[in-house]
């Protein structure tokens, strides 16, 4: 279709170009995103194309840069005191060397020379083997706590920023809204708040926060080996050294490919599984479980073959980095340990200290190695939390907090208050703007136009019947009215104002929509009716249950308002469950409650008994209510009757 | 922790098919490790070497490199085999599950939260995937390596020092891991308890967002989530402190172990019954033996983990089926069927009250049967018990002369198709969606179906056509489209019954019309039973039954219409 039908031919040439909806983007109107290419993609304009990439650090607490920099100052500092150990532990060989009964020219070899030129080297050199043995144990006791307090502190941080992802996912998925999963699958966004929080937060706090330190403890441990063994040897070490954070990065652009492709397969493939688990009925009724079992397995097995044949090339990394790591490192040191021993220059001692040392700076590559699997998903996962929290709302709320006036009040009170009949209400001269007015809705999804300049006008007390074909928009109207999508041009009035001024939760609390079909939480019943009204008494929930015609049924379970209605109101038939979400929106203030086809699945007797009352609370209270039906049969109390057809609204004269 | 092993030994079952890789993946991470301590050993050796004479150092650096490029192969054998392990068996632990899973629905979907399933099936099968890549080897090559390379040191040198070296690693390897061990499995078990909830919860997060906001529940929805992480958080902590603690316990008896070796050593030293060789070399060796056990904490915890997620698995996996498949099945005759419910009684499982109580009645084979009621009368119950969801309690329900329960499941519902009122959409495009019924349906004969269905000239009308992806639940279909779609995928099945359980309820009068004329003129012998709670449905059925609380009684449509409450 043309991007060019907004002007379609059911309307007037007058019509043309509707009027600019204040709270859009000037680009959306008649403006088809290439993308969108179904119905029930997001309503045109919005969510096309790619969402901005995010900063990471949107993910996690400010805290987090000092939280890793602590852990990586601390777990350095533990690498700095054993290196210190080492140290002493060579003056002590030494001490014993001295005192053996070796030849003289073998005990020379435990002596200092003077040639030695290391700063502190004759600081630890005349240190005996018992003030030496106990300074040692204290150095341990000393790396120990250290390495206590650093795993204290990287676990403490890692937990704390789980939470803050988790909590992030959750409410970001309250402020986008009600959108269509169809590309963001809820498997998808469940992985990313249980198994996805908790491995980029071993990512940040277990990955980058050591890696750090791998970084700064082999520059501090040659230090170390300057000040108190040899300069020179330290100066060849410190020329070596930056293969090992080389080795890593390397590490990590080999591995990010593949951590891309598994991540994003890994987690689809969980989405199926959701996706197949919850279609079990299904699966079994169409014997198409073992064919699904198939198609799960087929998958899982492709996915596999590619992650192996990428990691048998990826993994030669792991090779050439072992490799260079030991021949560089503990070569290096027993050559330079050597050489300089037979040069006099350190002792014996030291030479061994010398070799004993490559375990500390080994370290970061066993740490690489481990750390495989952790940065693996995180960098990956990370960045797909990250475009989720990027995605916008499709709608944008404004800055009024409530109504400018109350719908519910007059401009003149009625003094006979028995009379409450509801066409008695709507006088003549009543000067209240309506309480709902659709102006030339245009709407649709992607290529898909819904409505097409719609109008509809529902006043204050009024029962307003929408009728359409299957499929004709009805549903569109009632999101558009709850605010879960914006239409493309046209306007939307609560009351006479304009709906977009108003934030999102006040203009939501204007409405009380019934779905088509119910979303019941699982807990009790009374669980989910505090949904809509969290300081409900149980007085409050047994009037709306008994205007819904549900009491009876709720006295019957065992536990009453505290029985269990089980996971999508299983253990609830489909008329119960449309019941209760009935009961739901009685139970809150909306001025205006929306039926959107409600008793398809409630037998004629209570779809009858049901939509009596709500006459009842129509002529009892102030609200307004607007049936969604492809029924006329069942909507013979109401005030005026809507057709919608082709995209446009009309009454319907009886 | 018997259970927990035992778990782990019933899950090894299923994924036989990694051991040689992971004997494979052992042995090279054993041989991995002891040329490591080889090397330290080499190169200490070589340095203490200098003191009594010449060191010929091209040699000392061929030495190493020799075995340093042995173990470089080595250990990337062990990597890949060690990743081949993983992934093999998280993929047959996740087939062996769903074929577990499955034969039990629907019986078993109506009582288990599906998103602590999910938890389960995956999670837990990740649990016990590490157990099998990362854990075995590890703990294997713990126990062996400071085996070999502690005797050969005990040999070449001292056998007290090599006691004194075992003493240390054992302490390490078998003693720490000890401490707070009970503390630690307590939080992990409730950690785990917490994540399912927690997955629960984000589920629901998703897929009631539109009541949450639509309510302004924003609010309490936050508060209970901030609840239930800070509670996670919570368990974190104490998980984190005990790591702490031992991980420093680790280090420092490491240390002292090395300490105490070089005093005893040194002190053969000065009575000259050590060389400073042999001294370094214990040294070295001491000290690089403990880089093999040195994760062993954290290895016994991840075996704990695991235990507790196999015995969460095989709880799931092996609960039986509400129903099963009969030894020698009766073949239902072919041609038209009718259907029979003799005295039949069912209460669901944990239910107070029967949900049928004494239903009797006959279809006749080709014959249009409505069965009206108000909702929660059991109307859909009657359909559920001929799909033999579940085994009746009493009496026989038959089709086509046979009953239900001596026919197998698969055979009973090829004959027997139902449209039930939440029929699931899968994530998948039309045309895939409709190819479960039938997976080598041709695209002809998916048109034929959806014209039937009255769907046809619907999704032309998409931009993809029968390609277009439904979303979740097939949520951006209308409840309409959702509901034809279900009729159209029944119709692709060759099955002489179709129970429609309120199959037009979101359909306008014309098009309900024109979907039952349609496929009456498609499916003509067809025996089609509507579960409706429309009187007017009843119009033109060949036998009405009413059902009020449980109880089936025949009526005619004239009783039915002249119920409807003006």
């Amino acid at each position: 279709m043309p991007a060019s039908n907004a002007s379609s031919p059911h309307r007037r040439a007058g019509e043309n170009t509707p009027a600019k909806h204040p709270g859009q983007r000037p680009n959306s109107q008649g403006h088809t995103p290439s993308g969108g290419g179904h119905p029930g993609g997001r309503p045109g304009g919005h969510g096309g194309g790619k969402p901005p990439t995010v900063d990471p650090a949107i993910l996690y607490t400010p805290q987090l840069r000092t939280t890793t920099r602590l852990s990586a100052i601390i777990l350095t500092a533990a690498s700095v005191v054993t290196a210190l150990l080492f140290v002493v532990a060579g003056a002590v060989i030494d001490g014993y060397l001295v005192k053996s009964g070796a030849t003289s020219e073998i005990a020379s070899f435990g002596t200092l020379s003077d040639t030695n030129q290391a700063p502190l080297a004759s600081l630890v050199a005349g240190i005996g083997p018992g003030f030496g043995g106990w300074l040692a144990i204290a150095l341990a006791a000393l790396a120990a706590s250290l390495t206590a307090v650093g795993v204290w502190v990287t676990t403490a941080g890692t937990a704390r920023e789980e939470a803050q992802v988790r909590t992030r996912i959750v409410s970001h998925i309250l402020d986008v809204g009600p959108v269509s999963r169809a590309s963001d699958r809820s498997g998808a966004i469940v992985a990313s708040a249980t198994d996805g929080a908790e491995r980029v937060a071993a990512y940040r706090m277990g990955f980058v926060g050591p890696s750090l330190a791998s970084v700064v403890s082999p520059v501090l441990v040659v230090v170390v080996i300057a000040l108190f063994i040899d300069w020179v040897t330290a100066l060849i070490l410190l020329v070596l050294i930056p293969v090992i954070p080389a080795a890593i990065y390397g590490f990590q652009k080999a591995f990010r490919q593949v951590s891309g492709r598994s991540r994003a397969q890994r987690q689809a493939l969980a989405a199926d599984y959701l996706d197949a688990l919850q279609g079990l009925t299904t699966l079994r009724l169409m014997r198409a479980a073992r064919w699904m079992q198939e198609r799960l397995a087929a998958a899982g097995e492709r996915n596999r073959r590619s992650v192996m044949r990428l990691l048998a090339v990826n993994q030669v990394v792991i090779l050439v980095t072992d490799a260079v790591f030991f021949l560089v490192m503990v070569s290096a040191l027993a050559v330079l340990a050597v050489v300089r021993l037979q040069d006099g220059i350190i002792t014996a001692g030291q030479a061994l200290a010398l070799v004993l040392l490559a375990t500390v700076l080994l370290e970061p590559l066993a740490k690489v190695g481990s750390f495989f699997y952790v940065g693996l998903g995180g960098r990956a996962t990370e960045r797909g939390i990250a475009r989720f929290l990027g995605t916008r709302a499709p709608v944008t709320g404004g800055s009024s907090p409530s109504l400018r006036r109350d719908p519910r009040s007059r401009t003149e009170i009625l003094d006979d208050g028995e009379d409450l009949a509801p066409k008695s209400r709507i006088s003549a001269d009543d000067t209240r703007p309506p309480l709902l007015e659709l102006r030339n809705v245009v709407c649709g999804y992607g290529e898909l136009r819904v409505l097409n300049g719609a109008n509809l006008t529902i006043h204050q007390g009024e029962h307003v019947a929408l009728t359409g074909h299957s499929g004709s928009g009805k549903s569109t109207i009632a999101r558009i009215v709850e605010r879960s999508i914006a239409p493309e041009g046209g306007d939307l009035l609560f009351a006479g104002q304009d709906a977009t001024e108003l934030t999102l939760p006040a203009a939501r609390a204007f409405s009380a929509v019934v779905q088509q079909t119910t979303y019941l939480f699982s807990g009790t019943v009374r669980d989910n009716l505090h949904v809509a009204a969290p300081d409900a008494t149980d007085d409050d929930m047994w009037v709306a249950l008994e205007a819904a015609h549900l009491a009876a049924d709720i006295r019957d379970m065992p536990g009453g308002l505290d029985a269990a209605v089980g996971e999508r109101g299983m253990t609830l038939s489909g008329g119960q469950a449309q019941r209760l979400s009935i009961a739901r929106a009685l139970l809150t203030d909306a001025p205006l409650i929306v039926l959107d086809e409600p008793t398809s699945q409630v037998d004629l007797a209570s779809e009858r008994a049901i939509i009596a009352a709500i006459d009842g609370i129509v002529a009892s209270t102030d609200r307004t209510v607007l049936s969604i039906s492809h029924r006329a049969s069942a909507l013979r109390t109401v005030d005026r009757v809507l057709n919608l057809r082709d995209g446009i609204l009309t009454e319907v004269t009886r | 922790m018997t259970t927990s092993f035992s778990a782990l030994l019933w899950s090894a079952r299923h994924v036989r098919s990694v051991l040689w890789p992971l004997v494979l993946s052992t042995v090279c991470r054993i041989v991995d490790q002891v040329l490591a301590i080889a090397i330290l050993a080499t190169a200490a050796a070589g340095a203490a070497r200098a003191v009594v004479g010449g060191v010929d150092v091209p040699r000392l650096v061929i030495t190493l490199a020799v075995l340093t490029l042995i173990k470089a192969v080595f250990r990337y054998v062990e990597q890949y085999s060690g990743h081949y392990v993983a992934f093999k068996a998280l993929e047959e632990l996740r087939v062996f599950a769903f074929s577990r899973v499955w034969p039990g629905a629907p019986a078993n979907t109506a009582s288990a939260k599906t998103g602590d399933l999910l938890t389960r099936m995956t999670k837990d099968i990740d649990r016990i995937e590490v157990f099998f890549a990362h854990t075995i080897a590890p703990v294997i090559s713990a126990v062996v390596v400071p085996i070999i390379a502690l005797t050969w040191m005990g040999m070449t040198t001292s056998p007290v020092l090599a006691w004194i070296a075992a003493a240390g690693v054992f302490a390490v390897a078998a003693a720490i891991p000890t401490v707070g061990w009970f503390a630690l499995q307590r939080a992990s078990q409730s950690g785990a308890g917490r994540r399912g909830e927690f997955a629960q919860f984000a589920t629901e997060s998703v897929q009631g967002v539109r009541e949450i906001v639509g309510y302004g529940y924003n609010k309490p929805w936050l508060e209970r989530s901030t609840q239930l992480t800070s509670d996670m958080t919570h368990d974190a902590r104490r998980e984190g402190a005990l790591t702490a603690a031992r991980r420093a316990l680790t280090q420092f008896v490491t240390l002292t172990t090395v300490l105490l070796v070089l005093g005893d050593g040194g002190a053969r030293l000065v009575r000259g019954t050590l060389s400073l060789e042999q001294l370094a070399l214990a040294t070295a060796v001491t000290l690089a033996c403990f880089s093999a056990v040195k994760a062993i904490d954290s290895l016994l915890a991840d075996l704990d983990r695991a235990g507790s997620a196999a015995h969460r698995l095989r709880l799931v996996v092996s609960q039986p089926p509400a129903v099963s498949d009969p030894e020698q099945p009766a073949v239902i005759p072919a041609g038209p069927v009718g259907v029979e419910f003799n005295g039949v009684t069912f209460t669901y499982p944990g239910a107070r009250t029967e949900a049928v109580t004494h239903a009797s009645l006959v279809i006749q084979a080709g014959a249009r049967a409505v069965i009206v009621g108000r909702s929660g009368s059991g109307k859909t119950t009657l359909a559920h018990l001929l799909l033999r969801y579940w085994d009746t309690d009493a009496g026989v329900i038959s089709v086509g002369g046979e009953p239900v329960n001596t026919v197998a499941q698969d055979d009973l519902r090829a004959r027997v198709a139902m449209v039930s009122q939440r029929t699931h959409l899968f994530a998948m495009s039309i045309a895939e969606n409709l190819r479960i019924a039938r997976p080598d349906a041709s695209s002809t004969e998916l048109q034929a179906a959806c014209e039937v269905a009255q769907l046809h000239d619907d999704i032309v009308g998409f931009p993809d056509g029968y390609d277009t992806v439904v979303g979740e639940f097939g949520e951006s279909l209308s409840g309409g489209q959702r509901q034809r779609l279900a009729l159209a995928r029944a119709l692709l099945s060759d099955a002489d019954v179709f129970v429609l359980d309120e199959y037009t309820s979101s359909l306008d009068e014309d098009t309900a019309g024109r979907v039952r004329r349609a496929l009456r003129a498609a499916r003509v012998h067809a025996t089609i039973v509507e579960i409706t709670h429309r009187p007017q449905d009843a119009v033109g059925a060949d036998c009405v039954f009413r059902v009020d609380h449980g109880s089936v009684t025949q009526v005619t449509a004239g009783e039915v219409l002249a119920t409807v409450p003006e």
